[in-house]
């Protein structure tokens, strides 16, 4: 469930590149799509957990339960094999995607 | 906000057990909590902030769901990959441990593997031949039909023409009726010419199978009439071979006993009528004389109804009776009610496939018995490998039930093993019991392959997988019971020695009950044997040894005369007698053990006015033979005189009758003597017949032979015919010879084809070879059985060794103190043949007990001996105790080695 301004799929991908990284609890990675994003990308915040899930079931991230630095109970994901291969072709199709809709504007254009 | 324990966050261990939605309901209130704490940080007051970072989530509630409904799916997949993993952990823990002890995985799998191949082989026979349906649409409904006249000696005859026109029409509960007749034909001409196996049918014949041609059609009604009948319909097989399956060959001509018939249909690949090697139909064709009441002395066809869906046989046979009612009042002056009253006449009607089955049954079931008995026999042993294995292990598996393994989880251990081995032996078992088909006799003999394919259902062989499964289960729990101690700790403690006298006790039991199934199946085996050598002691009433049988047949286009049979006749056997080592040869309608049936009703001229009720009535075998057929079978007349040169073609039609008949018909052989008598039912009964009948004067009496059937009693009557009198198309011909018969087949062959090339000597075997073939129903069962009382007896013997060694073992120490005490070795010996006398005394007594009612259920499979034949009980418990002693031989020197020094020493 995309936000509003989110093309489908694409919330998968800044998931998949926010635990990139290492692990993160759902709070963290909300935050780093905000923060990365400059705040530019609005998403429905609740809608973050059902994609995680998904993601989780799908086997492209793997879950484990561990403690914030406060000292909280909190799910951690973590980048599965699988999803580090789902991320690559992801991010491949993303930017093949993105230079097809340029061309077609910048031709529109001229 | 919940806190984490203390040591949890000490070893920050978390928690293991899933629960999806305070899971899920957590990991959004951290979320919150940690947006609430940024917006706080942002300079937000703190109501305003929670209120913010509840707005910007959205509704909880529906994430919420989502997440739970996800977090389900996942645990449940999780748990299914769990299991999984944790049965492939299982098997290669369960392997591993196997590959340690390859011995004990070995000997299971082999004992386990022989049971499962012998219960395979049985079991896919039992299983194509009676218990699957027949490889036709609704083969329920198929039923056979056939007249029987009990009281003539004749409790199943064949059928008329007119009893299927008016069966057809007038009994409803059939949906169609056919007539078939079993022969064979020669197809083709000259140097293409073959034999094939076919049948003459009515057209409806293929309607009542259910089975639409593959190209073509099959016959219409009008192919029944004279002059419409030169049809033919072939088998797939057949079409291939002369047409090379060619579309085309629809419509073509084919050569069939020399005369023109057209190709109407080819009949799809695989079919086969059960029961009939035919690969060739023509149309039966029906003048209007055989459908008239004069066809009702021709009984000559076979019967094949459908039943209409929902109708019954108790149905369709109350219709047939009220029709044979009405016959018996209107059909020629009371010919039905002389046969219903003096041959208690009555029609039958059996489901086609229990019909077919009716000779083969029984025996399968009998072998289906042994088989299971072997298996059974099978599991014992197993459970006995599994015990001494158990023995070993004792102290790994306490330990490490002591150490935390959960008792299901050391169960799931066990269970895991024996399925590893009994998927391991099963499946080579089935492998071997499958490949066994092909070389299983009992295909053959029986020609089994007549009524379906025999070969393994892949149902079937999941369904023993299954059976070996649970026997090695059945083994290894009913083990871990016997030797299940609840404390642990006092295994662990005493060592092995406590636990394997219970162990030692429960081995005893499990050996005298080899010893029991190995006495019932042995008693079976020889109870077969005994019947056998019965069998073989009778006297057929003929010579065997040394005749040379075979077969011809004349064709109807260059043999239409019976003068022209008769010359053939004449120049072949003065051909085949002047061959050399040739002593006699004659020619003969049918020879004993042919089993061709040619039986026909007899009635004694005169019996009409003082007629015994049901006596005057006989069909008896009926035969036509050559001048030299009684010298060349060495049987002798009672009284009278042979055929010779005066009976021929013109001269008043005579006849040899045998005992039984002159006894029945006169009293006696001697009064028999120029008595007359007529085929068929007393002519003066039937009135308006009485004109055309012809008598036979009888002039000779011989002796009694055994037709078909060693065991038949009593043995059938039989008449003969001499042959130049009623020159048959078909003949069989019996040389005699001082050669090894076969040597003589090319010399026939040849003599044959100089008189008439297109005559084709056929059906070569031996009269020794025809009697030893009619056992085959009795010697095949008697092989198998055996068999299976081998392996049974080897187990049993395996099982007493067992137990005797393990005896052995234990008691070294006592052994060595009475030898050190000055117990002499045979003392020592004794006393370990009197401990295997205990077993062997148990299992061969509850073997005999038990084997009482069950080889009652043999008592109709056996000839000559019954069921509980003391000297057969008793000749098997010796037979037990022999081998017992062979499997102790061992034990018992090892126990005599013992040597007391080092025994006692070692404590």
């Amino acid at each position: 469930m995309a936000g509003s301004n989110l093309y489908s799929g694409t919330l998968d991908l800044l998931i998949l590149r926010a635990v990139n990284w290492g692990p993160l609890h759902g709070y963290a990675i909300g935050r780093w799509i905000r923060q990365a994003s400059d705040e530019v990308l609005k998403i429905e915040e609740g809608a973050l957990y059902p994609a995680l899930h998904r993601l989780e079931k799908k086997g492209w991230l793997t879950a484990s339960w561990g403690l914030t630095e406060t000292n909280r109970q909190a799910k951690f994901y973590t980048l599965s094999t699988l999803g580090q291969e789902q991320l690559r072709a992801e991010t491949a199709r993303w930017n093949e995607h993105t230079t097809a809709v340029r061309a077609v504007l910048e031709a529109a254009q001229g | 906000m919940p806190r984490v324990p203390f040591f949890r966050r000490t070893f920050r261990i978390t928690r293991h057990q899933p629960d999806v939605p305070r899971d899920v309901a957590e990991e959004i209130d951290l979320y919150l909590d940690l947006r609430t704490e940024e917006l706080i940080d942002g300079g937000l007051p703190p109501e305003e902030a929670r209120r913010q970072a509840e707005a910007a989530f959205g509704d909880r509630q529906a994430v919420e769901d989502e997440c739970q409904q996800l977090g389900e799916q996942l645990t449940v997949r999780r748990r299914r990959g769990e299991l999984f993993y944790a049965i492939v952990d299982d098997v290669r823990r369960a392997a591993r441990d196997l590959w340690r002890r390859p011995t004990f995985a070995v000997a299971a799998c082999l004992t386990l593997a022989v049971c499962i191949a012998l219960h395979t082989a049985v079991f896919a026979v039992v299983h194509s031949i009676v218990l699957a349906p027949l490889p036709l649409p609704e083969p329920d409904r198929l039923v056979t039909l056939f007249n029987s006249y009990p009281n003539a000696g004749f409790p199943r005859a064949l059928n008329t023409a007119p009893e299927y026109f008016e069966r057809r029409a007038a009994v409803t509960a059939f949906e169609e009726v056919a007539l078939y007749v079993e022969l064979a034909h020669t197809v083709g001409e000259r140097d293409a010419a073959r034999r094939v196996f076919s049948m003459n049918v009515t057209p409806s014949f293929f309607r009542v199978l259910g089975v639409a041609p593959h190209l073509g059609r099959t016959f219409t009604d009008d192919e029944m009439e004279p002059g419409n009948g030169q049809r033919a319909v072939i088998a797939y097989s057949l079409w291939q071979e002369l047409f090379a399956g060619s579309p085309s060959a629809v419509g073509q001509d084919l050569q069939i006993a020399g005369e023109p018939f057209i190709v109407v249909g080819v009949m799809p690949e695989g079919f086969r009528v059960p029961g009939q090697r035919a690969r060739l139909w023509l149309p039966l064709v029906f003048t209007e004389e055989q459908k008239s009441d004069l066809g009702r002395f021709d009984p000559y066809y076979q019967m094949l109804a459908r039943l209409r869906p929902g109708a019954t046989i108790e149905q369709a046979k109350a219709q047939v009776d009220a029709w044979n009612e009405k016959l018996v009042e209107r059909v020629p002056a009371g010919y039905y009610a002389l046969i219903e009253e003096a041959g208690g006449f009555d029609t039958r009607i059996v489901g086609f496939h229990q019909d077919l089955v009716r000779h083969v049954e029984p025996w399968l079931y009998l072998l289906w018995g042994g088989a299971l008995f072997v298996l059974l026999i099978g599991g014992v042993s197993l459970a006995n490998l599994i015990l001494v294995r158990s023995i070993g292990r004792q102290r790994e598996l306490v330990t490490r039930y002591v150490l935390g393994a959960g008792r299901r989880r050391l169960l799931r251990q066990l269970f895991t093993e024996s399925s590893v081995l009994a998927v391991v032996g099963g499946g080579l078992g089935i492998g071997l019991g499958a490949a066994s088909l092909r070389w299983f006799d009992i295909v053959d003999s029986y020609q089994l392959s007549r009524v379906g394919t025999v070969e393994l259902d892949p149902a079937a062989a999941v369904l023993i997988l299954l059976l070996a499964v649970i026997v090695m289960l059945v083994a290894s729990v009913v083990t871990a019971l016997a030797t299940y101690r609840r404390d642990a700790f006092s295994v662990l403690r005493s060592g092995a020695s406590t636990s394997s006298r219970r162990s030692l006790r429960l081995r005893g039991s499990l050996a005298v009950a080899q010893i029991a199934i190995a006495c019932i199946l042995l008693i079976g085996a020889t109870l077969m044997s005994a019947s056998l050598y019965r069998l073989l002691a009778i006297d057929p009433g003929f010579e065997t040894a040394g005749v040379l049988t075979g077969a011809a047949k004349l064709s109807e286009a260059h043999y239409g005369e019976p003068t022209d049979r008769i010359r053939f006749q004449e120049t072949l056997f003065s051909e085949l007698r002047s061959l050399p080592g040739v002593t006699r040869a004659t020619v003969a309608s049918q020879l004993p053990f042919d089993n061709l049936g040619t039986r026909s009703l007899l009635s004694a001229e005169g019996a009409g006015a003082e007629r015994r009720r049901g006596e005057d009535l006989i069909a008896d075998t009926s035969t036509v033979i050559g001048t030299d057929f009684f010298s060349t079978l060495e049987l002798p007349l009672i009284t009278g005189r042979l055929f010779d040169r005066r009976d021929t073609r013109g001269s008043a039609p005579v006849m040899i009758v045998s005992e039984s008949i002159a006894e029945r018909f006169w009293g006696g052989a001697e009064a028999a003597l120029g008595k007359r008598v007529y085929r068929g039912v007393d002519p003066y009964v039937g009135g308006e017949l009485g004109e055309e009948i012809e008598w036979h004067t009888v002039i000779g009496v011989a002796h009694e032979i055994v037709q078909d059937d060693l065991t038949a009693r009593p043995r059938e009557g039989a008449f003969y015919i001499p042959y130049q009198q009623e020159p048959t198309r078909f003949m069989r011909l019996a040389i005699k010879t001082e050669l090894p018969p076969y040597d003589l087949v090319p010399q026939v062959r040849q003599r044959l084809a100089a008189i008439d090339p297109e005559v084709v000597l056929f059906w070569v075997t031996t009269l020794e070879d025809s009697v030893a073939q009619s056992l085959v129903r009795f010697r095949i069962p008697m092989q198998i059985l055996l068999v299976f009382a081998g392996v049974a007896l080897l187990l049993a013997a395996v099982g007493v060794y067992g137990v005797l060694a393990q005896s052995v073992a234990q008691r070294a120490r006592e052994i060595g103190i009475r030898m050190a005490l000055g117990g002499s070795l045979a003392q020592i010996r004794r006393w370990v043949l009197r401990n295997m006398l205990v077993f062997v005394a148990a299992g061969v007594v509850l073997g005999l007990l038990g084997a009482l009612p069950l080889t009652r259920l043999m008592t109709h499979l056996l000839y000559g001996v019954r069921p509980t034949d003391p000297a057969v009980f008793a000749g098997v418990g010796i037979i037990i105790a022999l081998v017992a002693l062979v499997a102790a031989l061992l034990p018992a020197r090892r126990a005599t080695r013992i040597d007391p020094v080092k025994v006692l020493g070692a404590e």
